[in-house]
C-alpha cells in the first residue's frame, strides 16, 4: 500500500498495487507519488 | 636597500625608490559594506590580480551539505538547496578552518543549522475558504506561504559516536521549551556532543530577509544544513564580494577660466557629468574626475561649435592629439580642455556580502597575494 497525492483536489490517500489508479474524493485520474520521508543528502551547488 | 626600478607596460619606468612614485592611497568612501578608494602609483595588473583574488580567493563559509528530512513543497529539493548555498552565512572565516573530505565534523570546521516550517495550521486563517482535506484551492482561497531566511535557524553541532554528523536526524535544537528538555537528555544519551570538548560555541546568524520558498497549507520543510569553508574559486557561494572592481581616473585639466556659453557647451557635452558650473563665478569646473570615460566629448563637441572658440587664435579647430610615440596614452585636448588617460591612477571599489567589513577586504586579498608570492620566491630560491 503505498500513499499517493490527488492532482486536482490534493487529497492523501493509499493505493494498492493492481488497484485502479483514481483519487477516491474527487474520482480525478492524475495521482502523484508522496516524497519519501527517508533523509536525502545533497550538496548545496 | 634600494629596489630595483620596473618597467611598466606603456614604457614609463616606475622607479620605487623615488618619493613621487609611491603608491598613494586616498579613501573615497568608508562604510561597513562597502569602501572605494583611489590608488595611484600602481599599475592595473597588480590590481586585477587583487581583484581576482577578492573574488575567488578570500575563504568564507557557506552552506553545502543539505540533509532534507521531509520538503513537501513544490519546490524540489535540490532547487531548495541550491538556494540555501547562496544564502550568506555571517560568521568570522578566519575562526574556521577547511574541512577535508578526511576530516570529521567538528566546531573548528563546521557550522550547522536547522529549517523547520510546520504546516501552516488552518484554524490561524479562518479566511480561507476549503473543503476538509483540500491542499490546493486556487490562488484566491489559500495563499502561499512565503518561506524566509529568518527561518533558518543555528544548531549546535552534535557528533553521533561512530557516525557521520550528515546521518543524524535528531537535532538537539537550543529553541525548543522546557518541557522538551527531558525528552532532549535522553536522546543526547550515547551522542558525544561537541559542546563538551569546545566550552563555548557561538551561535552564527544568516543573512536575513531572503526569500526561499513558497508553500501552501499543509506542507511542511524540515532541512538540516552544514556549512563549511571555501573559495569563490570553487564555487560563487564562497565569494566574500557582491563584487569587486577597479576602473581608470584619466586626469581632465581646464586651461584657465571658461564662461558663458563656452562652459556650458562643454558641461552639456558631458554625458557623466564630469563637469559644473561654479555658482559664484559662473566658470566651468571639474566636478569629479573619476566619473570620466574617455569618451572625448567635451574635447570634440567644439567641431560642432566653431563660432565659440576664440577668434584670435590661428588655429580654428580643435584637435585630438596623435598618441607619441614613446607616450601610449589617450589624450584628448583643444585650446580649453584636456583628458588624459593615467595608466597608474585608479579607483577600485569593494562591496562586502558581509562576512568581512569591506575595508578589512582589501587587506585580505593583499595578504592572500603576498602569500603566493613568497610561494613562488621560494621555490625559485630552492631550485
Amino acid at each position: 500500500m503505498t500513499r499517493y497525492i490527488c492532482g486536482e483536489c490534493g487529497q492523501i490517500f493509499e493505493l494498492d498495487v493492481n488497484e485502479t489508479v483514481r483519487c477516491n474524493f474527487c474520482s480525478c485520474r492524475y495521482v502523484y507519488k508522496l516524497r519519501t520521508k527517508k533523509p536525502i543528502q545533497l550538496e548545496a551547488r | 636597500m634600494r629596489e630595483p626600478p620596473v618597467v611598466a607596460r606603456d614604457g614609463s619606468l616606475f622607479d620605487p625608490n623615488k618619493e613621487q612614485e609611491r603608491v598613494r592611497i586616498r579613501k573615497t568612501l568608508h562604510r561597513i559594506d562597502e569602501v572605494s578608494f583611489e590608488v595611484s602609483g600602481v599599475d592595473a595588473p597588480f590590481l586585477n590580480a587583487l581583484r581576482r583574488v577578492l573574488l575567488a580567493e578570500v575563504p568564507t563559509m557557506a552552506i553545502e551539505y543539505v540533509t532534507v528530512n521531509e520538503n513537501s513543497t513544490v519546490m524540489n529539493d535540490e532547487f531548495l538547496a541550491h538556494r540555501l548555498g547562496l544564502v550568506p552565512v555571517l560568521a568570522d572565516p578566519r575562526r574556521f578552518e577547511f574541512r577535508r573530505e578526511s576530516d570529521e565534523p567538528s566546531a573548528q570546521n563546521t557550522i550547522c543549522f536547522r529549517l523547520r516550517v510546520p504546516p501552516v495550521n488552518r484554524k490561524a486563517h479562518p479566511e480561507w475558504n476549503l473543503s476538509d482535506g483540500a491542499v490546493f484551492a486556487g490562488d484566491d482561497a489559500v495563499p502561499s506561504i512565503p518561506v524566509y531566511s529568518d527561518d533558518i535557524i543555528w544548531e549546535q553541532l552534535q557528533t553521533r559516536v561512530g557516525e557521520s554528523c550528515l546521518s543524524s536526524t535528531e537535532g538537539a535544537s537550543p529553541h525548543r521549551s522546557s518541557s522538551d528538555a527531558q525528552q532532549q537528555a535522553e536522546a543526547t544519551d550515547g551522542l558525544a556532543s561537541a559542546a563538551d570538548s569546545t566550552a563555548a560555541v557561538e551561535p552564527v546568524q544568516v543573512q536575513r530577509g531572503i526569500l526561499l520558498t513558497k508553500m501552501l497549507r499543509g506542507q511542511r520543510l524540515d532541512i538540516r544544513m552544514e556549512a563549511v569553508k571555501g573559495l569563490g574559486h570553487d564555487h560563487a557561494k564562497w565569494s566574500p564580494v557582491a563584487t569587486a572592481y577597479y576602473k581608470m581616473v584619466p586626469r581632465v585639466h581646464l586651461k584657465g577660466e571658461l564662461k558663458g556659453e563656452l562652459a556650458e557647451t562643454i558641461r552639456g557635452a558631458c554625458a557623466v557629468h564630469v563637469f559644473d558650473i561654479e555658482e559664484s563665478a559662473g566658470t566651468l569646473k571639474v566636478e569629479d574626475e573619476s566619473r570620466c570615460t574617455l569618451c572625448g566629448e567635451c574635447v570634440r563637441i567644439l567641431e560642432d561649435k566653431p563660432q565659440l572658440l576664440d577668434s584670435e587664435r590661428p588655429d580654428n579647430y580643435s584637435k585630438f592629439m596623435q598618441p607619441m610615440e614613446t607616450d601610449l596614452r589617450k589624450v584628448y585636448e583643444n585650446d580649453f580642455v584636456s583628458v588624459c588617460q593615467q595608466t597608474d591612477r585608479f579607483v577600485f571599489f569593494i562591496e562586502s556580502v558581509g562576512q568581512y567589513r569591506a575595508d578589512v577586504l582589501f587587506g585580505e586579498a593583499l595578504a592572500i597575494f603576498h602569500s603566493k608570492c613568497t610561494k613562488i620566491l621560494e621555490a625559485l630560491q630552492n631550485e
